[in-house]
């Protein structure tokens, strides 16, 4: 048989009622009328605050992360290259630009050609390049003699 | 008829907790209260130390471990609680020999709940000018009616100094106040 933990009604009484007679005889203790039903009212009201609380921390916790993750998913699908650009990328662009336009030599349409040369070999690889440079070459040429004939 | 493991049981239960710890106020309340009145001196800050521990209590209970008895890991809660106080107060609220005593018989005379007579006064007076771990010992067994075994818990100290301790305080009150027997202490 468990032992009970639970005292008997009137043990409980005669407790409290002796307890309280002993701190305000004894000790000259006293405590507001009605102070321990206010009182269990008050912390159980704390106690199921502290709760909700928790709960909200919890919810917003969870909340935020949803929105980090859903906000790398947009921005990986819409906007690939936003966590790797080229570093420099469009310096090196406008420099190569800039040279070829303070060269005198080069003409109004010339500029363009060259300019969209000088911009597609940006993305080209090295060992690649001199196969870029021939196909080039040689499509300027047979451009030129297609246009003089 | 329950057990103190099958009531801990309902206290961290979802479903049971709310209901259990009313239970748990109903039997604590009262009890933890007076502990933390004996120490903190004013009824104001009793309450205030008393609604912490609670709130601690029922926060702590899902790692209440059972080694040791629910009441004494409470008692423990409301002393600690009760020495926070004190500690973050201390200018206001701690009181030692060293302060020559006025801080807590200011504080017990100036509360709005003490109406003591002459005899509780002087009772008072005696246990202020005892050292706190000393005055602290004192209460727990005269007036908690705790056991030596469970105030080594919540204390943390060996019984045989917990005894003697005892022992040697009763003595000075005996030898301080002529009408000892007025002093009621009817045991259930």
């Amino acid at each position: 048989m468990k032992k009970s933990i639970l005292n008997t009604e009137k043990n409980k009484t005669l407790l409290k009622e002796n307890r309280k007679a002993i701190h305000e005889k004894d000790l000259g203790l006293r405590v507001p009328k009605d102070y321990f039903s206010n009182s269990k009212n008050v912390i159980l009201k704390k106690v199921s605050n502290s709760e909700v609380k928790v709960l909200y921390r919890k919810k917003y916790f969870l909340y935020s992360l949803a929105a980090s993750v859903a906000l790398i998913i947009a921005l990986t699908i819409f906007k690939p290259n936003i966590f790797n650009p080229i570093k420099g990328g469009s310096s090196i662009v406008s420099d190569t630009i800039n040279t070829i336009k303070s060269n005198t030599l080069v003409n109004g349409n010339e500029i363009f050609k060259v300019e969209d040369v000088s911009i597609a070999a940006l993305f080209v690889e090295d060992d690649k390049m001199d196969e870029f440079a021939n196909n080039y070459v040689l499509n300027d040429i047979i451009s030129d003699i297609s246009t003089s004939n | 008829m329950k057990s103190e493991a099958d009531f801990i049981k309902q206290l961290t239960s979802s479903k049971y907790r709310e209901k259990a710890f009313k239970k748990l106020l109903d039997l604590y309340q009262e009890r933890l209260y007076w502990h933390i009145r004996k120490l903190v001196i004013t009824h104001e800050n009793a309450n205030d130390v008393l609604q912490n521990t609670f709130l601690r209590v029922y926060k702590s209970l899902p790692k209440f471990q059972q080694k040791s008895k629910l009441h004494t890991w409470m008692y423990r809660i409301a002393y600690n609680e009760s020495i926070r106080f004190l500690d973050q107060n201390n200018h206001k609220y701690h009181y030692s020999l060293d302060d020559v005593n006025n801080g807590y018989l200011n504080n017990l005379v100036e509360d709005n709940y003490f109406d003591g007579n002459e005899i509780a006064l002087k009772l008072h007076t005696i246990l202020s000018k005892l050292p706190d771990k000393q005055r602290f010992i004192f209460q727990m067994k005269y007036y908690d009616d705790l056991k030596f075994r469970e105030m080594a818990e919540i204390l943390n100290i060996k019984e045989g100094t917990l005894k003697s301790s005892y022992y040697q305080t009763v003595k000075i009150i005996e030898k301080n106040i002529i009408n000892v027997e007025l002093l009621v202490k009817t045991k259930v």
